[in-house]
């Protein structure tokens, strides 16, 4: 009780809160470094215990546990491994000896502006007239129509209806 | 019952790297170029980029920049505004004055990335259309690369390019480079050697107008418009191809909420391909495809299987009685988590022996790598497990429009 009444102060002092931050910061920055340091003198050291760590790992897993008492189970594995190898090889090899040479799929042409406009019925010029322009706005209206501005006074209606396909190959469809 | 259920949980994986690992190693063999020089294109033809944009105002004028520098000059530029509420419309007219190829396409509605590239597709003079994010920057050899597979087999109706990432600040976007460059280029070269590519990269892809326009271009409801368009056009029996040369400089999410939203789309994208073409599948004149949908199909399974592994475990930690052949007792990897971790080095080492060709600089990050199974495997499986339900509920007529993406904090 004396002790008590002599010294009302806590025993061990530990009082962050009077520290600047600067002095904070800067204390356990130093105090990284050190760690850092001492990471990278020690770090041939580690690397060793971690190759022992993983070898008795591999040891204790592989041989002393189920892995290595079932050799044939190695045996399978790699016959399936070499299975799997083969029929991709051969697989591989098959299709290029029976399609080598062999034009099979020939060109289905290129996708003109007539193809195009068809497509999104408006006229093959349209889509030329697209083609040069710097600049286009496009908006989205209803029924599955847009207008196409290509801020020089032409605006064209076309039909976009990614979801109705069919729509876009109803040849009596016309804006 | 769990005993099959455990062993597909860990062979799938297991037999899947082997996969990725032989048909890259097959790629490299039979369709990789052994000398790295740009083809020539004596043809010249007209090649259309088509950039859709939305609140780009941060990125757009680095990419129209970069694109200057492409070595094939015959190209113009479209550039899609779609309704942007920043400054992108008015950064775009500002370089009109600088670049004669830039063109300018204003959305006057939000309408989605498929729409917008519907759109320029329409304005385009090029029968050749390469299309890339607003915040990719394109090599500059990649257009030969590409033009190379339309001008020599007119039956190509896609070629989806190689991404490598450009931000590689933190670790998540360290393990995304890793990622790249180990399963998604494995990927693609292993289909490439089976014949059929399950998606083009939506980031750098190439199309032949004439293929689009025979499939009805971009759908506008599907959240991946890039999955989507791969699937129609083989479907058409056009032929898909990957050209690792033609590189393209991405920026990817560097926050866990941002991957997460990324992946979750995918895999929603994935899935809705999975759901839509499903009677597609019934016919045999499709069968060259069926290993694709196979695999995505078993891919999704093994997500939910995984899943029903750790409830059962779980329910087994809090003591709820189970039928004998339920019971999940530990879900801790013995060698079986040897065998995966081994198999998952060695294709990451198959993985970064073939793309450190193309980017030298991602062998300085190997040591970082080490935690991509966590990004791929984890997250994956968790998106999946989210996206299948969303993707099943989905209404068919809703417009998949876009927000800006997580593009990481470099």
């Amino acid at each position: 009780m004396n002790g008590q009444k002599h010294f009302d102060k806590p025993l061990i002092l530990d009082s962050p809160r009077l520290v600047s931050k600067t002095q904070y910061y800067t204390e356990w920055g130093i105090n990284i470094l050190g760690w850092i340091a001492w990471m990278i003198f020690i770090r041939p050291l580690i690397i060793l215990v971690l190759w022992y760590v993983a070898y008795r790992f591999f040891n204790y897993q592989m041989f002393q546990l189920e892995g290595i008492e079932n050799p044939e189970y190695f045996g399978i594995g790699a016959c399936v491994l070499i299975g799997i190898y083969l029929t991709m090889l051969g697989w591989s090899r098959y299709n290029a000896w029976r399609f080598r040479g062999k034009d099979r799929r020939t060109s289905r042409g290129e996708a003109t502006p007539g193809c195009i406009a068809e497509y999104y019925k408006v006229r093959p010029e349209d889509i030329s007239t697209l083609q040069k322009s710097k600049n286009i706005d496009v908006y989205f209206l209803e029924d599955d129509i847009i207008e196409i501005d290509d801020g020089k006074g032409i605006r064209v209606k076309a039909l976009y209806a990614p979801m109705n396909q069919a729509k876009h190959h109803d040849k009596n469809i016309k804006l | 019952m769990m005993e099959y259920i455990y062993n597909f949980v860990f062979y799938y994986p297991l037999l899947m790297g082997f996969i990725w690992m032989f048909g890259s190693i097959l790629f490299r063999l039979y369709r990789d170029r052994y000398v790295l020089k740009e083809p020539e294109i004596p043809e010249n033809p007209m090649v259309s980029i088509l950039v859709p944009c939305h609140n780009e105002e941060e990125c757009i004028e680095d990419t129209i920049r970069y694109l200057q520098l492409q070595t094939y000059r015959n190209f113009e530029i479209i550039a899609i505004d779609d309704a942007s509420r920043d400054r992108t419309g008015g950064i775009l007219r500002d370089l009109q004055k600088e670049f004669s190829n830039l063109r300018v396409i204003t959305l006057k509605s939000n309408q989605g990335k498929g729409t917008g590239l519907t759109m320029a597709a329409m304005a385009s003079n090029g029968e050749f259309l390469v299309g890339i994010d607003a915040d990719a920057l394109l090599d500059p050899g990649a257009i030969k690369w590409i033009l190379w597979h339309f001008v020599n087999f007119p039956r190509v109706g896609a070629v989806t390019g190689n991404p490598k990432v450009r931000n590689r600040t933190t670790l998540l976007a360290k393990i995304q480079v890793g990622e790249y460059s180990t399963i998604i280029g494995m990927i693609k070269r292993t289909q490439r050697i089976l014949g059929k590519i399950y998606t083009v990269s939506g980031v750098v892809a190439a199309f032949r107008k004439k293929a689009l326009l025979d499939v009805g271009w971009w759908s506008n409801n599907m959240v991946t418009e890039d999955i989507d368009v791969s699937w129609k056009l083989q479907l058409d029996k056009w032929d898909i191809r990957y050209e690792a040369n033609a590189l393209c400089w991405i920026l990817v999410p560097e926050t866990l909420k941002g991957i997460f939203k990324q992946r979750l789309r995918w895999s929603q994208g994935g899935n809705e391909v999975l759901i839509k073409y499903f009677t597609e599948m019934l016919s045999w004149k499709n069968r060259r495809i069926w290993p694709l949908y196979i695999e995505y199909a078993t891919s999704v399974l093994w997500c939910y299987l995984l899943l029903l592994t750790f409830l059962l475990w779980f329910l087994h930690c809090l003591g709820v009685p189970l039928p004998h052949n339920l019971v999940v007792r530990s879900i801790l990897p013995g060698w079986t988590g040897v065998m995966l971790a081994g198999v998952c080095m060695l294709q990451l080492t198959v993985g970064i022996m073939f793309d450190a060709r193309y980017d030298r600089t991602l062998i300085k990050l190997i040591p970082w790598m080490i935690w991509y199974p966590a990004i791929y495997w984890v997250i994956t499986w968790m998106t999946t497990i989210i996206a299948f339900p969303k993707a099943l509920l989905k209404k068919k007529d809703t417009l998949a429009v876009w927000e800006s993406p997580d593009r990481g904090i470099s």
